[in-house]
């Protein structure tokens, strides 16, 4: 039988970086609001770094890998076809409790791919449209940053200054300078200082699984908190099967299923999808129906196609000159964005962006990048302590033979079919990613690395998941049109990264909260309909 | 699977032992991986996640199955050097049980307390203490503040 529920406003599916800052925004505005997050809540007492073990936990249960991690609140997911594994976390805070909180902005030129390159499509939307946004979901998440960064526009006043950079960012940067080439310490949503009575960084290094001491902004801690004051209701490890709809073309609510597997009805006047761009697609292509054969919102087709990643490489550095490259935050130091815009001259469109990291934290996880046998010691006595990286995020363009489908057998633990992803590494990646290694040699060099060791693609690089219900004006060749609004479906709203037309050469999570914030306004403002 | 499903036969976990000793040699004065790590720590890891578990047996089975060990009376049996050349083509056949054992050897080497010692790593638990670094210099912004806006104005 299944449990139902009286109806609310606004149904939110996923409270990580765009569901809850949607769920905040609109309790704000008085609409009621419900938020199903299949995860739980994570407690920070029971982040890694609070045990001795941590690298243990890190590599298993902490693992970025929900195909490794296996917990109970994660989905399989078929990976046999797929040049890089799709990374994400599932929990109250989505994967803003295992990211590095590096937050730099798409630039104004990446909206417009199309016009500048004559490649890919442009955005309905620009720069100057998100901004107010960006600026919104800044000062909720708090950035330690400085202005003045030339590589792109001037931004609001940072709440809080700068992290430190170290001795080890100190010479990347004099580097960046000996070469001409730009660099600016990294916006981080990581406290500098105290803000919001969450306490500074104390620099203890890992970000990638938790901070207990609340310094890295997670939206667990930074919107749903404010959320739930504003009398938003938020169901825990709630996952949904489907979405169902009427004969008006609306949604009319979502199936679900608790822990104890009861299946319950949460009906609602509207519906935003906030999960990721594999979650999304995966809900959509199994809400199909007689109607919608080939899923909801998929008249254009475009559900689960245009899978992007961002490519990744990396080059390490072994120093001499430096030491304890384990003492701070692990990748929200500096970064370079000189090779950011399309130049013809390089053979390939679009950039990317170099993203400096600290050591590998702790003594396993630098071992586990060295080979085992005789030289084992050596190689361990040259790096720890020793080594940093300049990481290299590509431009990842859209095309339709990437795409995220539902796999006729595999299914989770609740017997919902899982997604399966087919994704290959494109050539235009491949001579971007080339050139960017090549420059990040230099780098390493002129800061004088005696030892460099390059990565040319990094298959467990898959944190930023875009592209997959993209937007535009044109429901023949886009999901959403430029306030995230289904074309199918008037009531239904996809605010992750699902709806990107594009990936940037940067992480995504600023301007997917922005979009997403952006939604909401156009809610709050224009669908007053749905408010009861 | 439970602690009482996973049965854990002592000749193998003896030959894993055996593998661990030629993926992490002695170092100074600290004998190798598999003479160090105690079948303790391995047995609570075995327990623990399933991955190392299941990797495990596939691991030993297709050690015991391999033609240079059968024909030479067993891995134990080669010298150090063809033992480095089955583990090499192991790794080479089957990378993800392969890195499975070696993360495993590694967790349980590099949590040993005469291993942090040697490498004079002190601070096992990360917080609440962290660690400390110098506070952002704006002097260092000197330089690159001199360039004009060069982003992509559209």
């Amino acid at each position: 039988m299944v449990i139902q529920h009286d109806p609310t406003d606004i149904l939110i599916i996923g409270a990580g970086a765009s569901g809850a800052a949607v769920m905040w925004d609109l309790s704000k505005a008085g609409f009621k609001v419900v938020c199903l997050e299949q995860g739980s809540r994570i407690h920070s007492d029971k982040y890694p770094v609070n045990y001795p073990n941590w690298e243990e936990l890190a590599l298993n249960d902490w693992n970025y890998n929900p195909n490794i991690r296996k917990n109970s609140s994660d989905y399989p997911i078929n990976t046999e076809n797929t040049a890089i594994n799709p990374l994400m976390f599932n929990a109250v805070g989505g994967s803003t409790i295992h990211w590095t909180a590096h937050i730099p902005r798409f630039h104004p030129s990446d909206f417009n791919v199309n016009s500048i390159d004559g490649i890919a499509d442009d955005w309905p939307i620009n720069y100057w449209d998100l901004e107010p946004y960006y600026d919104k979901n800044d000062e909720m998440m708090g950035v330690s940053g400085i202005n003045g960064d030339p590589a792109n526009p001037k931004r609001s006043k940072r709440q809080m200054p700068p992290l430190p950079l170290g001795n080890d960012g100190e010479l990347i940067a004099n580097a960046f300078d000996n070469l001409g080439w730009h660099w600016w310490p990294s916006d981080a949503n990581v406290n500098s200082i105290d803000y919001k009575g969450r306490k500074a960084c104390n620099m203890c290094g890992p970000l990638g699984h938790g901070c207990p001491r609340q310094s890295k902004a997670s939206t667990d801690i930074t919107y749903v908190p404010y959320a739930i004051k504003n009398g938003a209701e938020l169901r825990v490890k709630a996952r949904v099967s489907k979405i169902e709809t009427n004969n008006k073309g609306k949604v009319t609510g979502a199936l679900y299923y608790d822990k104890d597997n009861n299946e319950h009805f949460q009906p609602a006047n509207g519906i935003v999808l906030a999960m990721n761009g594999i979650g999304t697609p995966r809900i959509l292509l199994n809400s199909s129906s007689n109607k919608n054969p080939n899923g909801l919102s998929n008249s254009s087709g475009q559900v689960g196609k245009n899978l992007m990643f961002h490519v990744y490489a990396n080059a390490q550095g072994i120093f001499d000159n430096i030491k304890e490259t384990y003492k701070g935050p692990l990748a929200t130091i500096i970064m370079s964005q000189e090779f950011y815009e399309s130049d013809k001259k390089r053979g390939f469109y679009r950039g990317y962006t170099f993203q400096m990291n600290r050591g590998m934290g702790g003594p396993i996880h630098v071992s586990k990048s060295i080979d085992w046998g005789k030289d084992h010691h050596n190689e361990f006595e040259k790096k720890f302590g020793k080594s940093l990286g300049l990481g290299i995020c590509g431009d990842d363009l859209p095309e339709e033979s990437n795409y995220v489908e539902l796999d006729p057998i595999l299914k989770d633990s609740n017997g919902i079919p899982s997604p399966k992803i087919h994704y290959k590494v494109s050539e235009n990646s491949r001579k971007l990613l080339h050139h960017g290694l090549k420059n990040a040699e230099l780098v390493l060099k002129e800061a004088g690395a005696n030892e460099i060791i390059k990565s040319e693609h990094d298959s467990e690089a898959g944190w930023h998941l875009m592209g997959t219900a993209r937007m535009g004006k044109d429901p023949k060749s886009s999901v959403v049109n430029e306030n995230c609004q289904s074309h199918d479906l008037e009531n239904l709203f996809i605010v992750d990264g699902s709806v990107f037309v594009t990936g940037g050469g940067v992480n995504p999570t600023p301007t997917i909260q922005a979009i997403a914030l952006k939604t909401s306004d156009y809610i709050i403002k224009s669908r007053t309909d749905l408010k009861s | 699977m439970s602690k009482n499903q996973k049965h854990i036969d002592k000749s193998k976990l003896s030959l894993l032992k055996k593998v661990m000793n030629i993926l992490i040699p002695e170092v100074d004065d600290l004998p190798s991986a598999g003479l160090l790590i105690t079948d303790e720590k391995i047995l609570e890891l075995l327990y623990k996640y399933n991955k190392y578990f299941s990797s495990f047996n596939k691991f030993i089975n297709a050690i015991r199955l391999d033609l240079n060990c059968r024909a030479s009376g067993g891995f134990e049996s080669l010298d150090y050097e063809n033992k480095e050349i089955v583990l090499k083509e192991l790794e080479q056949n089957i990378p993800e049980i392969f890195n499975n054992i070696l993360e495993m050897t590694l967790l349980a080497y590099y949590s040993n307390n005469k291993v942090l010692d040697r490498i004079n790593w002190k601070r096992k638990t990360l917080q609440p203490e962290g660690w400390e670094l110098e506070k952002f210099n704006p002097k260092i912004l000197d330089k690159i503040k001199l360039r004009e806006p060069f982003w992509k104005e559209i």
